[in-house]
């Protein structure tokens, strides 16, 4: 009970500094910090926690909630939830995959990564479905810096983990 | 690998995503839009209030000077107003007002994951309704396009998203002007048209938004290139980071 307390807390600093925080006009992703944190820690918990086979389903639905989050705020439900999910599930089956080879450097090119997964996904299915029209070298541009503020910020978040 | 439960978990929730977007995107539906102000507007106004105490003595400065050159304008201004005047009621041309709704002031730029905007501290309470234009003592500025009892979310001009009808000053041609990210582009003006750099646009009032005559930018760069019409890129005259203060208008 105090763990989803925390994490209900922690959603909603979160989602208030993504929304007070711009620089230069430019938002923040710190929705996927949410994610990559969340999934980190169930699959790599305290020892004393440690399940044998820790289901996927949890973080899945954790990683749609967020972006379901995420639509509400900008008045469009689906887009959000998709790249999220479908960041969230490739989020888990890399850090399934790939135990051994998690190393500081390692994980601060999966933060980037991702975080341009998730911003395209996004950008994609508001592109064709609502006809948005954008400048793609400049969003490119600004999903890697998004990712690369990201990335400080996961690294502190889940220091020493897993 | 990942489990079957799993993948039908994902597959099921971007399915169910992807019907709800398609109706979205049709407009057979729409979701309210949740913003957090309620919340971080306290905050905000503590952070303004702040920033307003350093520099008001600067501004207090600036704006006296401004209001003795405006001074120094008006009296010229009015002898050519009055003349405007008389030859209007000679030709019977109805004169068209611009009703300022309210006056806003910038609190933050963005929250939008893909639209360029900015959030003033006027909302429906003070009268203010999508759609309305947004202009500064440059030239225009966006437009509104949500907003709350107490706060608007304005589209920047720059925005690829938005767009005005637009006539060339001193050609009086016709065209539309859209956001390119950092500048402008002014679309579908013929070849033949004699565009030069430093041409000055002020919109036309044809897309029954934006009323006529305000100023919105300058001529940049004119590109001959196949096709039917010239490629030109405008310079907004309101740059996009240095909105502090904007005046809503009646459209």
């Amino acid at each position: 009970m105090i763990l989803i307390f925390k994490w209900v807390i922690f959603t909603f600093l979160i989602f208030f500094a993504e929304h007070i925080l711009t620089f230069k006009g430019l938002n923040f992703n710190f929705s996927f910090l949410l994610i990559y944190i969340f999934v980190i820690k169930y699959f790599f918990p305290k020892t004393e926690q440690k399940k044998i086979a820790p289901s996927e389903a949890l973080p899945v639905l954790f990683s749609s909630g967020i972006g379901l989050i995420e639509d509400l705020f900008q008045g469009i439900i689906g887009p959000a939830i998709i790249s999220k999910t479908i960041t969230g599930s490739l989020l888990i089956i890399l850090v399934k995959q790939l135990f051994f080879h998690w190393t500081e450097i390692f994980k601060a090119f999966i933060i980037l990564i991702f975080t341009v997964i998730d911003e395209t996904i996004y950008s994609l299915i508001m592109v064709y479905f609502f006809n948005f029209n954008t400048e793609y070298i400049m969003l490119l541009k600004n999903f890697f810096i998004k990712g690369l503020i990201n990335i400080p910020l996961a690294l502190i978040l889940t220091w020493r983990k897993p | 690998m990942i489990k079957k439960t799993t993948i039908l978990i994902i597959t099921g929730i971007c399915f169910v995503s992807f019907i709800i977007i398609s109706y979205q995107s049709k407009g057979f539906f729409y979701f309210p839009k949740i913003h957090l102000y309620s919340f971080v507007s306290p905050l905000i106004n503590i952070k303004n209030f702040f920033s307003e105490a350093f520099s008001l003595r600067e501004e207090n400065k600036r704006l006296k000077e401004q209001l003795y050159q405006l001074t120094l304008q008006q009296k010229s201004l009015e002898g050519l107003l009055e003349e405007n005047k008389k030859l209007k009621n000679l030709l019977h041309l109805q004169e068209r007002k611009k009703e300022i709704v309210t006056i806003g002031r910038v609190v933050r730029y963005g929250s939008g994951r893909f639209l360029k905007t900015f959030w003033i501290d006027k909302g429906s309470n003070h009268g203010v309704r999508t759609n309305m234009p947004v202009i500064t003592l440059n030239g225009l500025a966006g437009k509104v396009i949500f907003t709350s009892s107490n706060f608007s979310e304005v589209l920047i001009l720059t925005d690829p998203n938005f767009s005005v009808a637009v006539r060339v000053e001193r050609t009086r041609a016709e065209g539309i002007l859209t956001g390119s990210g950092t500048n402008c582009v002014l679309k579908y003006i013929p070849q033949v048209e004699d565009i030069v750099i430093g041409d000055r646009l002020i919109t036309s009032g044809l897309d029954g938004i934006f009323p006529e005559g305000i100023n919105v930018g300058v001529i940049k760069r004119v590109d001959k290139k196949r096709g039917l019409f010239k490629d030109i890129e405008v310079i907004p005259y309101q740059t996009d980071s240095k909105i502090e203060e904007v005046a809503i208008i009646k459209n």
